[in-house]
């Protein structure tokens, strides 16, 4: 047994985005091919960077289970042909799971940009780049 | 003859130079840090804000001369972008 890190993208037009429904259709989807959920969670609903089927908007689900690698390829592959899903990531994690941060919590942990200014500020005459 | 006077402050002004060339170079991960690795964990694809820092309003990649990220962190940044891209939560065009 491996330990996962999923990250699934929901058709809002057929999943409700509601917390528990979500968190619920991605555990079944886990747990269907012999995953061991940890915990899963509704990470985000979000406008999304581009359209994916006539889709502008999405929910995400954070999944953290444990399963067999062969399974994990079951469940991709069950999950790319559902019609409810329009996005799957799975990573590996290493002997231990990471901190479980849904889009809030990396909210909260965004420096303000008056405290560290990040990149070059072009007001100072520092180069931006512009590749064509 | 020892080296005294104004030869002496050459040759430490020398090491001075030397010193800062020498210096090595640290990005923004790795700043500070005894091991890189503290410094890479941190590298996340779902953190969208702290990635949209290494992107174009237009969501290219910057190069690394202008990110200022080390060989291993600018790796580490460009496949959290693309991770990022697939699950549409930035941008591949505009
Ligand atoms: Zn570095």
């Amino acid at each position: 047994m491996n330990k996962y890190e999923g990250m699934f993208l929901l058709d809002n037009s057929k999943v409700k985005p509601d917390a528990a429904e979500c968190a619920a259709v991605v555990s079944d989807a886990i747990k269907k091919h012999g995953g061991n959920v940890v915990r899963a969670d509704r990470w985000d609903e979000r406008k999304l960077a581009y359209e994916i089927r006539k889709q502008k908007r999405g929910t995400f689900v954070l999944a953290h289970f444990e399963a067999e690698s062969a399974n994990v390829a079951a469940i991709r592959d069950d999950v790319n042909l559902n019609e409810n899903f329009l996005r799957i990531m799975i990573m590996r994690c290493g002997d231990e799971f990471p901190t479980f941060l849904t889009a809030v919590d990396y909210e909260a942990m965004r420096p303000r940009r008056e405290e560290e200014p990040m990149m070059g500020d072009p007001a100072k005459g520092d180069v931006l780049e512009e590749e064509v | 003859m020892a080296p005294n006077g104004p030869t002496r402050q050459k040759a430490k002004d020398k090491k001075k130079r030397l010193k800062k060339l020498t210096e090595k170079a640290q990005c923004r991960w790795c700043k500070g840090l005894k091991t890189c690795e503290e410094g890479l964990a941190r590298i996340d694809w779902k953190n969208v804000d702290q990635l949209q820092r290494f992107v174009t309003p237009q969501g290219k990649l910057f190069s690394r001369k202008r990110s200022g990220n080390c060989s291993r962190s600018q790796s580490l940044v460009k496949a959290a972008v693309k991770y990022a891209r697939q699950m549409s939560l930035m941008p591949y065009v505009g």
